[in-house]
């Protein structure tokens, strides 16, 4: 039998659910044969007299709509069976299902199968497609839609591991022959992640099992399609489905074939990725070290963003680094030029110049007592402080910054965003002050304390008299320690005069007569000696935490 | 006036993952084609050979339009003409025949028929 020839059209169209124009196929339908034909046709065929053949429909066509009206399915002969359908609104059970029935009914329905040996003729019927009116339809590529990640062409059929596939503005995933959709219909929530091929960026989106929707034959969430939902990129290197709880349920790896055409699948700045129609913030000044992952960049000899040639500092192993300092703002597209000057891709971007960004101090202590911006604080002459800096930013500041007492010294020992640890040593009366770009961010007065003629220049062992400086590191846990202090008016310090930083630390005992302090140590701590609220000695004792199996 | 008879089933409804009551018409028997043959000829005294020679010439009606592309008109019963499921693209480029799902002969009623589907009587029970 001579197979039949079937054409369809492609036409645009809006598609409802996700509001975008899409070319829907219909199938050519050419003429309606009318009945009297249909009768000649048969009778021809079958070499019965006209008459005949409309007598016989109409006896078969009565037999036929009474039994299938009456609830039979019905066979004619070598054609199919028609069966009645129902259409009606899903009830949660059986007794509101009955309930509300006559609410619920939609429609009542004649349905034809057709018969296997006409299924099979169907089967072996030729297709052609064909492109109906343009005229005003503009596609997705045509439209330079930037969003567009990955497409998977109809045209591919089927994907399976390891494929090479040609993506480029196809409308659909189609995983072993089934759309993903299908897949996971009514499963719980999936996760789908998108791997692009420069390793540098992995996007993953939750798909809630009611977002996937079978009779939209793709995944949508909000009715927005899956290609619509994908980050910017031009090829899919890997896609991996898995459940909620991470177990993966497919994974499948896709290479991207070799191609003569250049294309941009990233930009990177700062280490974050660049998304076309970005505005990018710079300070005045600024040099901007950009990464840029492609295909085929050999092709390229410069890059320009805006009408500035920017600088390229490395090129080759699928990426291009190049540096730009901006000095305008508003949009300068990032433009690929090959060597005639052609313009290989473009990367829409703008440029804007960002706050300045100026530290800023919240608190400085010395040894542990405040400072106060604005205020006099005591200090004794000489003697050396900790000072404990918090506020913003203040990884900008350098010891420049501070300005201190003529003889004093200051010296970073610390430094970080929110906290910057200082020594002053010999520290001598005047203004300590910090200022950043001519604005003064603090300043102090610092005076000299009575100190009731007590000065500590040192401490001394018991067993040579040996003087060390004014400090000495005990490890936690020693218990009872004994130091003999050097100075002046020794004698008239009692224990109450030694303060420790943790409560941990105890002075259990001080002997004026032969200036021999006892003290306990517990934790990691200081002990700071003060007269008259000043402290005569920055930090006597430094209490470390032991280490185990350290030296003897 | 014809009438049928709906059951109520639970039945897993696959896009939203749930069990739900649906409504399936109660089919009472699968009327064989020399059934329907026989029954024709007793009621129109036309005898049983013809109206099997006529379903056959209809069939073969039916090869060579439908599956050309025509729709065929079966008089008061209705239409048989091609239905396919084809996917949609956004390109025209990826606009193939690639696309089609499935191609099947789809049957639309006369208006004859819609009226007595109408004023089909229909009642519920299990």
């Amino acid at each position: 039998m001579k197979k039949g020839i079937l054409n369809i059209s492609f036409n645009p169209r809006k598609v409802g659910f996700s509001g975008q124009t899409a070319l829907v196929a219909s199938v050519d339908r050419y003429s309606t044969i009318a009945y009297k034909d249909i009768v000649a046709y048969a009778a021809k065929a079958a070499a019965v007299p006209e008459s005949s053949i409309t007598m016989a429909m109409e006896a078969i066509y009565d037999a036929l709509s009474y039994f299938v009206l009456n609830g039979h399915s019905v066979e004619v002969p070598n054609l199919g069976i028609f069966r009645l359908t129902v259409k009606c609104k899903a009830a949660n059970t059986l007794e509101d299902f009955t309930a509300g029935f006559n609410e619920n009914l939609r429609s009542v329905n004649i349905r034809f199968l057709p018969c296997s040996e006409l299924k099979a003729q169907i089967a072996s019927t030729s297709i052609n497609a064909g492109v109906g009116d343009l005229t005003g339809y503009t596609s997705q590529a045509q439209m330079g839609v930037s969003r567009v990640f990955a497409s998977y062409g109809s045209n591919v059929g089927e994907l399976e591991d390891g494929d090479v596939v040609a993506l480029s503005g196809l409308s659909q995933v189609v995983v072993n022959g089934t759309r993903l959709s299908r897949s996971f219909v009514g499963a719980t929530p999936v996760s789908v992640t998108f791997v692009v091929p420069d390793g540098n960026g992995t996007q993953t989106m939750v798909l809630p099992a009611e977002c996937i929707r079978q009779s939209y034959k793709s995944i949508a969430i909000d009715g927005r399609k899956l290609r619509a939902l994908c980050p910017t990129a031009t090829y899919l290197a890997a896609l991996t489905v898995s459940t909620e709880g991470g177990t993966v349920v497919r994974a499948y790896t896709f290479s991207v074939p070799e191609g003569d055409d250049f294309a941009i699948n990233s930009i990177y700045l700062r280490g974050s990725r660049v998304t076309a129609g970005d505005t990018i913030r710079f300070s005045t000044g600024e040099t901007l070290a950009f990464t840029m992952n492609a295909v085929n960049v050999g092709q390229v000899a410069a890059v320009f963003v805006g009408n500035q040639e920017a600088d390229i500092t490395a090129i080759g192993q699928g990426a291009i680094n190049f540096n730009y300092a901006p000095t305008a703002t508003g949009n300068a597209p990032i433009t690929v030029r090959d060597d005639e000057d052609q313009v290989l891709a473009t990367f829409n971007v703008s440029f804007a110049e960002q706050a300045a960004v100026v530290p800023a101090i919240t608190s400085i202590t010395a040894n542990g007592d405040p400072l106060v911006n604005g205020s006099t604080t005591q200090i004794v002459a000489g003697a050396s402080y900790q000072l404990a800096v918090a506020g913003q930013n203040l990884n900008l500041l350098t010891a420049n910054s501070f300005s201190v007492p003529q003889g004093t010294t200051l010296t970073i020992t610390s430094q970080s965003a929110s906290q910057l640890l200082m020594t002053i040593a010999n520290t001598q009366a005047g203004t300590l002050a910090c200022s950043y770009n001519g604005a003064t961010l603090f300043s102090g007065t610092l005076v000299a304390a009575e100190t009731g003629g007590v000065a500590l220049t040192g401490w001394k062992e018991r067993a040579d008299g040996s003087t060390y400086g004014m400090s000495i590191t005990n490890e936690v846990g020693e218990g009872i320690n004994e130091v003999y202090l050097a100075g002046t008016g020794l004698d008239t310090l009692t224990a109450a005069n030694f303060v420790s930083s943790s409560d941990a630390n105890t002075v259990t005992a001080y002997d004026p007569a032969t200036a021999c302090l006892t003290y306990q140590v517990q934790a990691a701590g200081s002990i700071y000696v003060r007269v008259d609220g000043a402290t005569v000695a920055t930090y006597l004792f430094q209490v470390v935490q032991s280490s185990e199996g350290g030296d003897e | 006036m014809a009438a049928i008879k709906v059951k109520g089933v639970m039945q897993r409804v696959a896009v939203i993952d749930q069990n739900k009551a649906i409504a399936k018409p109660v089919r009472y028997s699968t009327v064989k084609g020399s059934e329907l043959v026989s029954y024709a000829a007793g009621s129109s005294h036309i005898p049983a050979s013809q109206l099997l020679a006529c379903t056959l010439a209809i069939r073969e009606a039916v090869s060579y339009f439908v599956l050309n592309g025509h729709h065929v008109d079966l008089g008061k019963f209705g239409y048989l003409g091609m239905r396919g499921k084809i996917g949609s693209a956004m390109d025209p480029e990826y606009a193939s025949a690639d696309l089609v799902k499935r191609v099947t002969v789809g049957y639309t009623p006369s208006t004859d028929i819609k009226q007595l589907i109408a004023n089909i009587r229909i009642t519920t029970g299990v």
